[in-house]
């Protein structure tokens, strides 16, 4: 009982302790989180005209805090990348441009741009992403793959979405006579 | 509502005593050129003997903020009417430009203390240069050299009314 006890106010101290001073905690101590806004992150954008697009935080402007925990937040800026699998859009990949954002409005990606310094311009920005290959790591994960395959199928044409219903149902004759051909 | 950064430039109106009267300059922060060239009146005839009917608005110009893109942590003096008396503040805010930080402002007094646009001076707008010179520690917390948070409460919002299953939001 007493260890329990000691555990307890143990932990209760190492609590007040990260109250005091939030950011040291989620520097020092290993976090449940695997996903922060830090220089770097890659984001994903929700709303407003480049919705869709990725983007790198370049420096965090603030929060607005309920209590310590950053829970309610504003605005940061962030630098220019490509869009999402834009093949579809014919003309040069469009830029989001740098801004202030709120995190209301973006997605945290796992990817993490290292050894960007904070409020890099939007020139090294650009090198460091094409060194690093971050736009092809995104492209690649299965997220943006998904996403791409939502935004082809919400943009086919009546008879195109025939065409895949067809489609689907040649695979499935397929599949099933392989299985049936397999079970005999 | 968004504020921007007025000059106005105004003075008495020439009289045979005082035919070159002294012009006086204010850089106010309005939504717009009628409530710049209003509180310029306001704050002149508490501060000089001039008032509207006695004088005259030279020129009202627009002052945009020089590096829009850069974040500044800025000091603003306040002085503002609360239910019960009149205080003198000192706060802190990080943003992009003065007009945004005074913006701020008017949105935090607002919320905490209840004061509206009418009942708020603002007295200085300084852009904090150096660190050490930020004195508010809630700011002072987003300077640190390596600053990373997760965002641990994320609320999705559908994007229809209706749909099959109920929105969890915890």
């Amino acid at each position: 009982m007493d260890s329990y006890l000691e555990k307890w106010m143990y932990l209760r101290a190492q609590e007040t302790w990260s109250l005091q001073s939030p950011q040291s905690s989620w520097l020092s101590s290993p976090s449940v989180f695997t996903r922060f806004v830090q220089v770097g992150r890659v984001v994903l954008i929700n709303s407003g005209p480049h919705a869709g697009h990725i983007a790198v935080v370049a420096e965090i402007i603030d929060h607005n805090r309920v209590r310590l925990l950053p829970v309610f937040f504003q605005s940061y800026p962030f630098d220019n990348t490509n869009p999402i699998v834009q093949a579809i859009i014919d003309g040069p990949t469009t830029g989001v441009p740098r801004q202030s954002f709120p995190y209301r409005h973006l997605t945290l990606t796992p990817i993490l741009m290292k050894n960007l310094p904070r409020g890099a311009g939007t020139g090294v920005i650009r090198k460091q992403l094409e060194k690093e290959a971050t736009i092809e790591k995104w492209n690649k994960s299965s997220w943006a793959q998904k996403r791409a395959a939502v935004e082809a199928r919400r943009k086919l044409n009546d008879f195109e979405r025939f065409s895949v219903m067809l489609l689907k149902k040649s695979r499935r004759d397929r599949v099933r006579k392989f299985v049936k051909k397999a079970k005999a | 509502m968004t504020l921007q950064e007025f000059q106005v430039v105004g003075r008495h109106l020439p009289t045979e005593h005082e035919p070159n009267p002294k012009i006086y300059r204010m850089r106010i922060f309005a939504p717009n050129e009628v409530v710049a060239k209003s509180r310029f009146w306001y704050f002149l005839r508490k501060l000089k003997k001039v008032k509207k009917a006695n004088g005259e608005i030279i020129g009202v110009n627009v002052i945009h903020e020089k590096r829009p893109l850069k974040i500044k942590n800025f000091g603003i003096w306040l002085r503002y009417d609360s239910r019960s008396g009149t205080h003198n503040m000192y706060k802190e805010f990080r943003e992009l430009s003065r007009s945004d930080a005074v913006k701020s402002l008017y949105q935090d007094m607002a919320a905490r203390h209840r004061a509206r646009f009418r009942s708020i001076h603002i007295l200085r707008v300084v852009e904090i240069e150096k660190t050490e010179d930020v004195r508010r520690p809630y700011i002072r917390q987003l300077l640190e050299p390596k600053l990373k948070f997760p965002l641990p409460h994320r609320v999705f919002k559908p994007r229809s009314t209706f749909v099959a299953h109920r929105p969890s939001t915890f």
